[in-house]
């Protein structure tokens, strides 16, 4: 009777939060047809927005305000998949002393890619007059920092990172939680500036989610160490999340037009690859697309289903050589491919 | 039971936020590079800078800088092209880069509907 009960209030909100967002967009429809100001809130939360106007003109905003309430369905259907399924999540068979090794492993990463950051950046301080912060970072960046700054800061979480594998530390220790705590916030700041002259690349996306992932499991492993399983289990939910979303936006951007015949053509020319002219000549080749993108959305099914991870890991790899064969994007040293590692179901069980 | 659904709120934040308002707030990002379907190739406008100092040729503006050369010039460009109230800006920021200053900067649309000049910058 509670869960009915509990599953009528979660409907109830969710239609209301639809409708709610429907009227936010009438109102705001009149708005923009109206003329927006030059400046403002809406041009800092969506730099681009002017951009688009001009070449679009207003029809552009007017499509994204009218996908808002169905993105708002997906993810309130998404929420309730989370939480519905997060009972069967629990593994009592999660060993503490192969975790150890997994939260090693993924510092051990840490060391392969820090001084690979510190490269690009040193790139971008060659033209540090053109930076400009993006998204939320303009609440801490300023100025383009020093690149002494960065040099630090890589430094102490090459430091940090060597700590947290080489030496001895206690199942319930606090000092993994705040190591990674700290790695966290460094890669915050180190990847704001990495993002800050507008140009969206995802080079490092999943390995800083997998960050944050790695913080809430440490806590929940420090705080109760009988949900370890569980908190492994959202540390690879924070990794999968990724491709989930990913295919998601392409389904709402593009429909399943994305896996039209004419796509792969089209992309090929503009991104292309060591093996684009080849690969877009093949006939049906579109269908890779497609292929790639049922992966990315039935990546959700490792929630429910933690031996998907096979599925996962295997299409990760497909997907990652794929897109750089294709469109010339990533390569074999990638974050992406190394996070997906940990996707592999069974791990740190007894 | 309350770390349990404060990590499952928390996931639905970070992944659904910019999902839901369609835009990256960085540190939370927003996934799907390339998730709209580009135009055909011959009409996607594209664009350029081409620098000059005196005595010279126009010539196109080449950072020797693969982060900058490939992707990030073209869209600042196609920035500037579009938003006169900006370009002014940029263009002094432009300038203020590359180790031989240049005297006049102007942007090409090299293609996409028919080629045409943007003013100089002098």
């Amino acid at each position: 009777m509670n869960k009915l009960r509990a599953s009528g209030i979660i409907i109830f909100l969710t239609a209301a939060g639809f409708f709610l967002i429907w009227l936010l967009e009438y109102m705001l429809a009149d708005f923009v047809t109206g003329g927006l100001p030059k400046d403002g809130f809406l041009y800092t939360l969506y730099p681009a927005l002017r951009l688009k106007m001009d070449i679009w003109g207003t029809q552009s905003l007017m499509e994204i305000l009218a996908s808002v309430k169905f993105r708002f369905l997906v993810l309130a259907g998404f929420g309730y998949y989370l939480f519905a399924n997060s009972a069967l999540v629990a593994d009592a068979d999660f060993s503490e002393k192969k975790a150890v090794w997994l939260v090693k492993l993924f510092f051990i990463l840490q060391l392969l890619f820090v001084p690979d950051l510190l490269n690009e950046l040193r790139l971008r301080a060659q033209w540090q007059a053109l930076f400009q912060p993006s998204g939320l970072s303009v609440l801490w960046l300023g100025d383009f920092p020093s690149y002494a700054v960065f040099q630090f800061l890589a430094i102490l979480l090459f430091g940090i990172s060597a700590w947290l594998v080489l030496a001895r530390w206690d199942a319930g220790s606090v000092y993994p939680f705040l190591a990674a705590l700290g790695t966290l916030l460094i890669w915050t700041f180190l990847l704001s500036v990495f993002f800050g002259f507008g140009k969206t690349d995802h080079t490092y996306a999943s390995m800083f989610s997998g960050m944050a992932g790695m913080v809430v499991f440490l806590h929940i492993w420090r705080s109760n160490p009988a949900e370890i399983g569980f908190g492994f289990r959202i540390f690879q939910a924070f990794i999968w999340c990724c491709y989930f979303f990913s295919g998601l936006e392409k389904v709402f951007l593009s429909g399943f037009d994305w896996a039209g015949s004419d796509h792969l053509q089209v992309l090929a020319a503009l991104h292309p690859g060591y093996a684009a002219d080849w690969i877009s000549q093949i006939p049906f080749s579109g269908i890779l697309l497609g292929l790639g993108l049922i992966f990315q959305l039935s990546s959700v099914l490792q929630w429910r289903f933690p031996n998907w991870g096979y599925i996962n890991v295997a299409g990760g790899v497909l997907f990652h050589f794929g897109t750089f064969f294709l469109l010339g994007i990533g390569g074999y040293f990638s974050p992406w491919l190394a996070m997906l590692i940990f996707l592999w179901p069974q791990q740190g069980r007894r | 039971m309350v770390m349990k659904n404060f990590a499952l709120i928390l996931i639905l934040l970070v992944f659904g936020l910019p999902f839901l308002v369609i835009t990256d707030l960085f540190p939370l990002h927003r996934y799907g590079m390339f998730a709209r379907i580009p135009e055909n190739p011959a009409q996607v406008e594209r664009y350029s800078f081409e620098t000059k100092t005196l005595g010279s040729k126009w010539q196109k503006l080449q950072t020797g800088n693969p982060y900058f050369d490939d992707s990030y010039l073209p869209a600042l460009a196609e920035k500037v092209y579009h938003l006169p109230a900006d370009s002014e800006k940029w263009v002094m920021k432009l300038r203020s880069v590359p180790k031989e200053k240049p005297d006049s900067i102007r942007i090409l649309r090299i293609s996409g509907k028919s080629v045409i000049m943007k003013p100089v910058f002098p």
